[in-house]
């Protein structure tokens, strides 16, 4: 079976457990949505204003709640020892790898479709082509973070406290395309061009590139006993 | 029909494992050939299930070689493709049905024909209505006749089990026996580690005696269970 196969197999199981236990993302639809209220309430109006807040509250809402889905990747193998079925089959690790990536890039992405028309309606925010060049950049920075955190899911679920092992590891790799989004994000709703924020896409699809080449080498390692 | 002239499916050589500075495997020797039921016995913590996974690579041996069809299963997609393993766990996703489960199985090994393969299966261990059941639902016996499915599902030659007849009444029992007996006919290798001597004695086969991680003996289902018991106690620790 080739590579791409397996994959597709892995990440169709992963959506099917998904949609029969609903765990991942209720989890992160709930704080994504909670973070959203808490900011837009808790904010006072006459200290800091939406427009500089929102962008803030958008990428560290979509990464947090991008590791809540990730968390579930690997436990889900843990249980029942289903990973043993998926490390006997034939097919390579890196079918592992990617089945994995592509169902929880799938799961991120779900939450930012929620997340996002949350955003408009309690931010304010315009939509239009701006708002298009964030939902393309949360995407960009899915891609990339998805990928090593798969990997780190991978390496923590075998530890005792896998659910807070993989937040404070994925932390650090989370911090670049947060810090770059939050930048752009600034600019777009500004109403600056499209163009200002060129050189921060360049940086998110190198960030990707990296990250899906370092989690597909990495990846055969973390299933080694 | 086992023959000593094909060559062994399994072949385990000189296989040592530790765990920290403890050894659990120690120099393990066994051949298991096409047709042939070899059972692993012995008291809790001698090392049987380790032996099972170093077996089908879900262990790497520390000293030695574990080899399926020559090959290492650990890094031979083609080779894993030949075993059916059982754990001790059922290795299925309790939020899917047991029709679910096998189908995922059954696409992971790329197989044609899946539903009418899976239902198949799920006809010959007698899983009727609770098929559609999520796994987390079903009883005990009920997840091992499924986790058994799921292992035989891709015809594997060499059918590594252990502790098969866990948590089974002794009409499924009686079935598995018989599953068994009709794999080996068709020329499956099968390694048990098992517990339950009365029901697998009825199997021919080799009986190998674990202990701290050696085999101490090996003998044959054709011995009875009491001169087998005497021929343990006259084995030097």
């Amino acid at each position: 079976m080739t590579t791409f196969r397996g994959a597709l197999v892995i990440a169709a199981k992963d959506l099917r457990v998904e949609l029969a236990s609903r765990a991942a993302l209720t989890s992160a639809v709930t704080f994504a949505v909670m973070v959203l209220v808490i900011f837009n309430f808790a904010r006072d109006p006459g200290e800091v204003s939406l427009q500089v807040l929102a962008p803030s509250v958008l990428w560290v809402t979509s990464a947090f709640a991008g590791v809540v889905t990730l968390n579930r990747s690997f436990t889900m193998e843990q249980e029942r020892g289903a990973m043993e079925g998926l490390l006997l089959a034939p097919v390579g690790r890196s079918a592992i790898y990617f089945g994995k990536y592509l169902a929880n890039l799938a799961f991120v992405l779900t939450v930012n479709a929620v997340l996002l028309p949350l955003f408009v309606l309690f931010f304010n925010v315009t939509i239009g082509m701006a708002l298009a060049w964030v939902a393309a950049l949360l995407v960009l920075a899915a891609a990339g973070y998805v990928a090593i955190g798969t990997v780190l899911a991978a390496m923590t679920v075998r530890t005792r406290f896998a659910e807070l092992m993989l937040p404070v590891l994925l932390l650090a790799f989370l911090v670049p395309p947060v810090l770059v989004g939050v930048q752009a994000t600034s600019r777009l709703l500004a109403g600056r061009p499209a163009g200002e924020i060129i050189g921060w896409v360049r940086f998110l699809v190198i960030y990707d590139i990296v990250f899906i080449t370092l989690g597909w080498l990495l990846f055969p390692a973390t299933m080694d006993e | 029909m086992p023959s000593s002239d094909q060559p062994p499916l399994l072949g385990l050589d000189q296989v040592s494992r530790r765990f920290g500075t403890r050894t659990v495997v120690d120099q393990v020797t066994l051949s298991v050939r096409p047709g042939e039921f070899h059972l692993l016995v012995g008291p809790n913590g001698s090392g049987k299930s380790t032996i099972a996974r170093l077996a089908v690579g879900l262990l790497r041996p520390h000293r030695g070689s574990a080899r399926v069809s020559g090959a290492d299963p650990r890094t031979s997609e083609a080779t894993r493709r030949l075993i059916g393993y059982l754990g001790h766990e059922s290795q299925l996703y309790a939020d899917l049905t047991p029709v679910e489960n096998l189908q995922f199985a059954a696409r992971l090994h790329g197989m044609a024909n899946v539903d009418l393969a899976v239902s198949a299966m799920l006809d010959r261990l007698e899983v009727a209505a609770e098929r559609t059941i999520p796994v987390r639902r079903l009883s005990r016996g009920y997840v091992q006749r499924v986790a058994l499915c799921r292992s035989l599902l891709h015809g594997p030659r060499l059918l590594v089990w252990d502790e098969p007849l866990t948590g089974l009444d002794p009409a499924s029992l009686d079935r598995v026996v018989r599953l068994v007996e009709s794999v080996l006919a068709d020329g499956v290798a099968v390694l048990l580690v098992s517990h339950d001597l009365a029901e697998l004695w009825r199997l021919s086969g080799q009986v190998h005696v674990v202990e701290q991680g050696k085999i101490r003996l090996s003998s044959s289902t054709a011995t009875s269970l009491g001169e087998l018991r005497r021929q343990i106690a006259e084995v030097p620790q």
